[in-house]
């Protein structure tokens, strides 16, 4: 056995000695097999021979001839070990039993190229077969499962689209509003490893492993719960459109947009006493004096769009950051609208390491997001943060195989 | 006592034997708590009997809460805090999301905990983790969504917060699937080794978490090419449209050639197909306003119905965007059985994952206030019925 040196003794890996086989081209699998594979099992992603097409989505981290190189990629496949099979090939098929055999825990994406594979070690390697995630739009039962469909696609039928643009002025010319960034694709994936660790430790030794079916449009409507709360109170208006008496109070609270003379900042002085110190930071206008306008919680509900637009007279000759410092100084909950450039950038995420750096060759170097949580076990040892990971290239790995199948994987 | 029948079937309940004692309340560890206890787990809601805010039981409470018991005592006292370290040393989790130091200061905090169970798995959440130089500063997860930059990536921003992603809930319910999966792999690995963990949750972290796009392309100084929110960034075209109906929209999203070949015959367009400026998806994706024109120019001209059919007759990702009201009484997720009434009539959620049986694990409705303080109180500690009455008339139980 390798010597362990005193920094690897201290890492903590919960997942140690699991190893998971993922199959199949979605962001939501990556991340998924990613964040278990973060926790410290061991990851074989197989890939077919022309790579993962991801490979060829952006962000670059360069773009220079012959080939480019994705940063999105390397961000969900870091610390994998990479391999290409063709699964048109019998005897690829073959090696993916095999491999399945002597891993944990399976995910696969139940797209048009593995689902037939798929339902072949359903039916057929049930002995064979580790727990198993499958993920997919619309999941493996009811009317709409198969369709063709993508994690975008299902935030809307799952409803969590509709109820980001509810309500509205005007539903016929404002659409149902996706979720930020790659977020559609990347929940499905934590719920896609929640599931897969739930898989992995109701799998018991001698019995049928389970197939966990993780459906993208299921992971949508779970999010509903407001929605669900609302209709059950009868508080859930009939449509999208926005009723006379609908202000922007939103749960837990009111929360006001203010716009500042260099970005904006969200503020929630909600209680009477936050309030009271909030109109001092704004330097006690004289509007603020006027019970009927402001001086109860109940008042500030039923007159916050009259209020937004007298504190958004003073927001914005302020500097966000300064009024975020300041409010907070005094115990007011108010946070700056950040930018993406801001994130990189941000002194609470630096300070707490919780960027990864993705390496190209020593030569390239980028942040990328970590894992949300710091880990101490009572023995002392800490989940790595801050870690320094390599981009995942098919050349980098080796696996066993047989010379007969040498042909069908690159590895 | 709360009902704990479990469901019929052939119920995962690989948590079975774990006990949670669970401080958290709003929105993202109860909700992590309900989903361990969907699991197995025995979940113990600490809650007070004093505070008025923990007697509403309806609304969100009634969907975040299940599959969990109540017990209701005061925490601030000296003899509530030796009770609570008594449940939690017959116990395996401790989840909170107090403000900063309210455990410690109550001398519940890890340090405390693990004295009296060393292999204690403690979970605490905050919005900006218990490190760093904005540990301590008072968050909300609705405010947290402007400070991650989800906010700028989502919508128009407006005075009205409209159609800006704050609602519905986002953070929380994000940060209760790290929650749980950081609990797991903790569970896991204390299996194996026989040591706990304390776990520092960051809800600022979990929703940045989510937003690789927007990270990677500040961290390598490229502007953010697409925000994501109102069409699949790398795809083309990809977004929401507009069919006959007042508010009738569908969802679609073309991510590669296949697709894109699929897409032209579905509209009746092989010119488009045939078109070799836009044979590549490169190509495809810098004409992307041009292409979602010319899609929403035929969605325009068709029920919601006939361009679902059309599309996904091709095989195109494609689906109405929907509502609560519409979810309920959709066939395919009643059969998947994710919605669902329990105990008194009240809808609930189960795990947003199933077996191949069906199962999604438990789901028992939200207990009442207090309902379980006999069974943890007496069944649990095997306090008699005198000293209960007794530490009920010194204010210490409920």
């Amino acid at each position: 056995m390798a010597e362990v040196s005193p920094k690897e003794r201290s890492d903590l890996r919960p997942l140690a000695g699991v190893r998971v086989l993922e199959l199949g081209s979605s962001i939501s699998a990556a991340f998924a097999a990613k964040l278990l594979g973060d926790l410290g099992a061991e990851v074989i992603k197989v890939e077919p021979m022309s790579g993962d097409p991801l490979r060829q989505q952006g962000p670059f981290m360069t773009s220079a001839v012959p080939e480019s190189v994705s940063a999105l990629f390397g961000y969900l496949n870091a610390g994998k070990r990479c391999i290409s099979l063709d699964l048109g090939a019998d005897v690829a098929r073959a090696m993916v039993t095999m491999l399945m055999g002597r891993c944990d825990l399976a995910i696969w994406v139940a797209d048009d190229a593995t689902v037939s594979h798929l339902q072949d070690l359903i039916d057929r390697e049930r002995p064979q077969r580790p727990a198993t995630v499958v993920i997919s739009p619309f999941g493996l039962k009811g009317p709409r499962a198969g369709r063709a469909g993508s994690a975008y696609v299902a935030q809307h039928s799952g409803g969590l689209a509709y109820h980001q643009a509810y309500p509205v002025n005007d539903p016929s010319a404002t659409p149902p509003t996706g979720c930020a960034d790659r977020e559609a694709d990347m929940i499905v994936g934590l719920v896609g490893a929640n599931a897969a660790l739930w898989a992995l430790m109701s799998a018991t030794d001698g019995a049928p492993k389970p197939i966990v079916d993780v459906s993208a449009e299921d992971t949508f409507a779970y999010f509903l719960v407001d929605a669900l709360a609302d209709l059950k109170d009868g508080k859930l208006a009939p449509s999208r459109k926005r009723l006379p008496d609908q202000g922007i109070t939103v749960a837990g609270g009111l929360i006001w947009f203010l716009p500042c003379a260099d970005g904006a900042i969200m503020v929630s002085p909600r209680e009477d006493h936050q309030w009271a110190r909030w109109t001092e930071l704004m330097g006690n206008p004289a509007w603020a004096n006027d019970p009927a306008l402001c001086g109860s919680r109940a008042a500030r509900t039923v007159n916050s769009a009259q209020l937004q637009v007298l504190m958004a007279q003073w927001s914005a000759t302020q500097k966000a950051h300064e009024v975020f410092r300041k409010a907070q100084a005094i115990r007011v909950a108010c946070f700056p609208v950040s930018t993406p450039a801001d994130l990189v950038r941000n002194d609470q995420l630096l300070a707490r390491q919780f960027f990864d750096t993705l390496t190209l060759d020593g030569a390239r170097d980028v942040a990328m997001p970590g894992l949300p949580f710091r880990m101490l076990s009572s023995s002392g040892a800490t989940l790595q943060h801050g870690r320094r990971r390599s981009f995942p290239t098919l050349e980098d790995q080796e696996l066993e195989c047989r010379d007969d199948q040498a042909e069908h994987v690159h590895v | 006592m709360s009902d704990f029948t479990p469901a019929a079937g052939t119920t995962k309940l690989c948590l079975s034997g774990i006990r949670v004692v669970d401080f958290s309340w709003v929105v993202a560890g109860p909700m992590a708590t309900k989903r361990l206890g969907a699991m197995g787990a025995e979940i113990i809601k600490i809650e007070s009997a004093a505070r008025p805010e923990f007697s509403y039981r309806d609304g969100w409470y009634a969907v975040i809460n299940n599959n969990k018991r109540s017990c209701t005592l005061n925490i601030t006292s000296p003899e509530g805090q030796d009770l609570i370290r008594q449940i939690v040393a017959g116990s395996d989790v401790v989840v909170e999301n107090f403000s900063s130091r309210v455990l410690a200061k109550n001398n519940l905090g890890y340090e405390d905990l693990r004295k009296v169970k060393p292999d204690i798995i403690f979970v605490s959440a905050s919005g900006l983790g218990r490190t760093g130089p904005e540990r301590d500063m008072l968050a909300y997860g609705s405010l947290l969504q402007a400070y991650s930059g989800r906010v700028s990536l989502i919508g128009s921003m407006s005075a009205s917060l409209e159609a800006m992603g704050i609602m519905p809930a986002w953070t929380d319910p994000v940060t209760s699937l790290w929650e749980s999966l950081a609990i797991m792999a903790a569970l896991r690995h204390r299996a194996a080794t026989g040591e706990g963990s304390y776990i520092d949750l960051s809800m600022l972290e979990a929703t940045v978490a989510l937003l690789p796009d927007a990270v990677l392309h500040s961290a390598l100084g490229q502007p953010t090419q697409e925000k994501g929110s109102e069409g699949e960034i790398g795809a083309a075209p990809s977004g929401c449209f507009k069919c006959l109906g007042e508010d009738d929209w569908i969802a679609v999203s073309v991510r590669h050639d296949a697709e894109w070949q699929a897409l032209c015959r579905a509209i009746g367009r092989p010119d488009l197909a045939d078109n070799p400026t836009l044979r590549d998806r490169p190509d495809r994706l810098k004409r992307k306003g041009e292409l979602n024109r010319v899609l929403a120019d035929w969605c325009a001209k068709r029920t919601l119905a006939d361009a679902e059919t059309g599309l996904q007759a091709e095989r195109v990702p494609s689906a109405p965007s929907r509502g609560i009201r519409d979810l309920l009484g959709d066939p395919h997720l009643q059969e998947r059985d994710i919605f669902r009434q329990i105990g008194d009539g009240r809808w609930s959620i189960a795990l947003p994952w199933m077996d191949e049986t069906g199962s999604r694990g438990k789901l028992a409705p939200a207990p009442a206030l207090g309902a379980d303080n006999d069974y943890v109180f007496g069944t649990l500690l095997g306090l008699s019925s005198d000293k209960q009455a007794e530490l009920k008339t010194a204010g210490i139980i409920a």
